[in-house]
């Protein structure tokens, strides 16, 4: 009965979910579970952040989101509303410790966050290979956040253009170009960053 | 249910949090769209007085006669307004781009549509009267308002250069001359015996005239031509007093 019940809960879509917190608060825990994961690793991935620190900034993220569910329009993709957000608290919390220089000094954080590139994604295929991870996760450390996140984004995560000009509150032209110019400056630092390893 | 959705919901019960209304985001839209309509008709009106100004100062007919022309210009713009203006533009753009969905366009586009509307604006409004109206309306109400706009004060205020302004202190009858108080408080005597003057500018004492001439010696102005001080461009013949 339980599983029936939970089933139905996973069944159920964003939006609907949305719809039914103002009834029931606790449906908010599907909500969070959906999305917990994966912003997490979003999260780790444009902050280099250790696991306790993501897990207090996407309680804060869970907040807002809780906090702001009005402004969500249903028109759009409740993924890149989410995404958003996270993006926002990023931000906020880069501000507020003042960590821009954080990505290039931090050596704790374990690379595992860039270990899941799916198989048909392909960064610039003549020269990122699986066993080039550990490459590109140092490059994307050392790459500026602009380019840094668009490019996490689009490969990492997979959204789409419209997607990132949603999650980034910047038109899709300008996702292209920052994807290809992020590419191309990844590619250098790629390529210094690989004789050094 | 996972720790972070305990420790969330534990949270927004515990601190009674509750989602913002929607009103709200409403408001803040609206307003964000108020916000840009304003600066885009302050924007309009800041240029219809750049204009307004910038033909007021009747530096158009001396183009070609003076060493710099492009000085002359320089000096004609009023810069409060065009700085006024650009602020305009720029509080436009801000908040247009923060309205839900202005992220989407290009910053080159929305700009050129906003420099656009305010000169479409801004030239009708000029064209219908508004700027004389708006400027007239800050003369009267801002203290100390025309001597820091008003460009007139730096074109006509350069005697050794040729523009001299001010008012008519005393008139002699023989020689045609006049004693005429400049915008700085200095004394010269203005020959107009070979001046063209302008229909509507009176050489009557206690007026107010821009002159055209050359400075023939200290204290001593030669007039060429000779303006209403409101007088503006073309329409200098035809503005009422």
């Amino acid at each position: 009965m339980r599983n029936i019940k939970k089933k139905t809960k996973e069944d159920l879509s964003d939006i609907e979910i949305v719809n039914l917190l103002k009834e029931d608060i606790d449906m908010y825990a599907v909500l969070i579970e959906r999305y917990e994961k994966q912003l997490m690793v979003y999260i780790r991935r444009i902050l280099f952040v250790s696991v306790e620190d993501a897990e207090d900034i996407l309680q804060e993220i869970f907040i807002k989101v809780y906090r702001n569910m009005n402004s969500y329009n249903p028109k759009y993709k409740f993924s890149s509303w989410i995404y958003r957000i996270a993006h926002n608290e990023a931000v906020s919390y880069l501000r507020s410790k003042k960590r821009k220089q954080l990505s290039k000094n931090v050596s704790s954080v374990e690379d595992d966050i860039f270990d899941k590139i799916p198989s048909d994604i392909d960064i610039e295929g003549e020269y990122i290979k699986k066993d080039s991870i550990k490459t590109v996760a140092q490059a994307l450390k050392n790459l500026d956040s602009k380019y840094r996140e668009v490019l996490i984004l689009r490969f990492f995560e997979e959204k789409e253009y419209n997607e990132i000009s949603e999650i980034l509150h910047i038109p899709s032209g300008t996702v292209a170009s920052l994807i290809n110019r992020g590419k191309e400056k990844l590619k250098i630092l790629m390529e210094k960053d690989g004789r050094n390893i | 249910m996972g720790e972070i959705s305990k420790e969330v919901l534990k949270k927004i019960k515990k601190e009674e949090i509750k989602p913002v209304s929607r009103l709200s985001f409403l408001l803040k839209n609206s307003f964000l769209w108020t916000l840009f309509g304003i600066s885009i008709i302050f924007g309009s009106i800041g240029f219809s007085i750049v204009l307004f100004m910038l033909e007021r100062t009747d530096i158009s007919t001396y183009l070609s006669s003076v060493n710099s022309p492009i000085k002359l210009i320089l000096i004609s713009i009023p810069l409060l307004w065009v700085f006024l203006t650009v602020l305009s533009l720029i509080l436009g753009y801000i908040n247009f781009r923060n309205t839900q969905r202005g992220y989407r366009f290009e910053f080159i586009k929305v700009f050129l549509l906003n420099i656009l509307s305010v000169i479409l604006l801004g030239s009708l409004l000029h064209l219908v009267g508004g700027s004389l109206v708006f400027n007239t309306l800050f003369e009267r109400n801002i203290p100390f308002y025309t001597q820091v706009a008003d460009s007139r004060y730096a074109v006509w205020n350069r005697p050794e250069e040729g523009f001299l302004a001010g008012k008519i202190v005393r008139i002699e009858k023989v020689g045609e001359s006049m004693l005429v108080l400049s915008l700085d408080d200095d004394e010269y005597t203005v020959l107009y015996e070979q001046a063209r003057i302008r229909p509507l500018a009176n050489i009557e004492i206690g007026e107010i005239i821009k002159i055209r001439g050359k400075l023939v010696e200290e204290n001593s102005f030669e007039a060429f031509d000779i303006m209403p001080w409101d007088g503006r461009g073309r329409h200098m013949q035809e503005i009422q007093k």
